[in-house]
């Protein structure tokens, strides 16, 4: 499985807005900043449940853009991601639904962050699971 | 329902300029940390580049998408629950045309049980393996 994987972003305060609310409703929340002296002054920082397993570094804008699927536990956990992401600024890029091409259950949402990565919840499991 | 402990990502998708190279390194590196293909479309297929996806069973954890060479490239860790596993990752990845990017060991500037190693792919995507575990297991 992946541990941990990570993102450079240009502008950090405003992709700190956009994740803490998009992973809010996942149980996520920024965990930590590594110390400035330990980054050369580069912010960086985790975010995760009880242990960062995204990061966020100050830098340049990755091109071509990313695709991140977090795991949600719930498709409720999915809506709340997307309108949480929507309302911090994100872009749409796929409403909550199912998306049977990939399988039956697959039920996700898409929004693209501040540098326009796009960014997904994801539920694998049979509806009211 | 039990909840899940960490923030897990479901899948990540990169880009690289070379999908039949990098599929080449992923194939061999991650084979060792218990990933294979799980899907495979070529342009055509799926209506915009080619890709191929590596994961355990049906389920991709790592999508490649051959929309050109990514800048800056990324780090991904892939966490696995035995040292062996880490250091077969480490030496398949090398013998792939991987670049060593950090020797199988403990870092323990990060946790006292943290053996990890470290190779950069042929796009130059910093790839990682992770065990907190013991000697042999289950990989």
């Amino acid at each position: 499985m992946i541990d941990h994987t990570g993102l450079s972003v240009t502008d950090f305060e405003a992709a700190k807005k956009f994740y803490d609310a998009a992973l809010a409703p996942l149980g996520a929340k920024l965990l930590m900043m590594v110390p400035p002296e330990h980054t050369g002054g580069v912010k960086v920082g985790g975010y995760g449940k009880t242990k960062p397993d995204f990061w966020l570094h100050q830098g340049q804008k990755q091109t071509p853009p990313l695709h991140f699927a977090f795991a949600a536990e719930s498709r409720a956990e999915v809506d709340a991601f997307y309108k949480a992401a929507i309302a911090a600024g994100g872009k749409d890029n796929g409403a909550p639904g199912l998306r049977p091409q990939y399988h039956a259950d697959y039920y996700g949402a898409f929004v693209l962050d501040p540098d326009g990565h796009n960014i997904e919840a994801v539920c694998h499991k049979k509806a009211g699971k | 329902m039990t909840r899940e402990l960490e923030l897990r990502l479901d899948h990540v998708t990169l880009s690289v300029a070379d999908i039949d190279a990098a599929k080449a390194f992923y194939v061999a590196a991650l084979a060792p940390l218990g990933l294979g293909i799980v899907g495979e479309m070529s342009a055509r297929q799926s209506g915009s580049v080619a890709m191929v996806g590596f994961g355990i069973g049906r389920k991709g954890q790592l999508w490649l998408a051959e929309k050109g060479r990514q800048h800056p490239a990324s780090h991904i860790c892939f966490r696995v629950d035995n040292r062996r596993a880490v250091r077969d990752f480490h030496a398949a990845g090398l013998e792939a045309g991987g670049t060593d990017n950090g020797a199988p060991g403990i870092r323990a500037a990060y946790h006292p049980e943290y053996y990890a190693a470290f190779v950069t792919d042929p796009e130059g995507h910093n790839i990682e393996a992770l065990s907190f575990g013991p000697e042999d297991g289950n990989a």
